[in-house]
């Protein structure tokens, strides 16, 4: 059985020191023009779900990524054999090269804003709350964080290459936002987000997992007329 | 910076891991993703772990941290 961590370019690189999930050795299997890092388990002993397998498959990306380009694979990726793996890699039918290529050297920076942050409220915590105050706080609410959302791609256009935003993902959250930026900028850009939203908090560089496929990397944060 | 921020800063950067391992990535189609059926489940378990366990640094992996050296 094979566990499968990401597609990265081809060529051969050394692969990092780094140990896979439960101390399983790394590899790396050629296919369709790229290469996928793999460990192998014994058939009927998939790692678990874990708090400490989720930290070592993604020591295993982070590792990857310091040394050649890395396509993240959705954790839990298992097949049963390396036929199955090509097969699967083939049929997905992507120019695994030309998105290897753009992710290059970039990585991806998140923000998060909790509800309540960064926006202007005249709400008293001790006010009636009817059904039409309640709607007018939601409306005002959305319109807040959609607004952020502007703010924050503003700040981040010079230096970003894609955005990934979804505005009140989760209760409590006014938005979460994913920038591709080289890696480079990674510093800047955290600082310039975090200048632009109050109480936004960032986290990354990490690989870039929300840009894996042409359409993710075609949305580009706008740029203010 | 307060303790209770950089507590919050590392839980934020713990959903943000659970949030990108399991929702975001190549998906591959085939014989993938061990116990598809259960991940909802393993999602919302590993969320709700986030806030009651140690940090990622005890264990020794600096998350998503690594290239900032």
């Amino acid at each position: 059985m094979i566990w499968a961590y990401a597609v990265v370019d081809s060529e051969r690189a050394p692969l990092p020191r780094v140990r896979g999930l439960g101390g399983s050795a790394l590899e790396i299997v050629a296919v369709a023009s790229a290469g996928v890092v793999v460990s192998r388990f014994e058939e009927g002993s998939p790692p678990e779900w874990s708090r400490e397998a989720l930290l070592e498959h993604e020591a295993v990306v982070e590792a990857l990524m310091a040394s050649r380009a890395v396509l993240p694979l959705r954790y839990g990726t298992v097949l049963r054999d390396d036929d199955a793996l090509k097969r699967a890699m083939e049929e997905r039918d992507q120019d695994w090269c030309a998105l290897l290529e753009r992710v290059r050297g970039r990585v991806e920076i998140a923000v998060t804003v909790p509800e309540g942050e960064g926006e202007t409220s005249d709400a008293d915590a001790d006010s009636p709350r009817d059904g039409r105050r309640y709607l007018l706080e939601k409306v005002a609410r959305h319109r807040a964080a959609v607004d952020l959302a502007r703010r924050l791609d503003a700040a981040a256009a010079p230096l970003a290459e894609a955005v990934n935003t979804r505005v009140q993902p989760e209760q409590g959250v006014a938005l979460k936002a994913a920038y591709l930026v080289r890696r480079v900028d990674a510093i800047e850009v955290r600082r310039q987000l975090e200048r632009a939203g109050a109480g936004a908090i960032c986290t990354g560089p990490w690989p870039p997992y929300s840009f894996t496929s042409a359409e993710r990397l075609a949305a580009v944060p706008e740029v203010p007329a | 910076m307060r303790a209770g921020e950089l507590a919050s800063q590392e839980n934020v950067a713990l959903v943000d891991l659970v949030d990108r391992l399991l929702g975001e990535g190549v998906v591959i189609a085939g014989d993938i993703t061990l116990a598809v059926a259960n991940v909802d489940l393993v999602y919302v378990g590993l969320r709700a772990l986030i806030s009651s366990v140690a940090t990622a640094e005890r264990l020794g992996l600096g998350v998503g941290s690594s290239l900032e050296s």
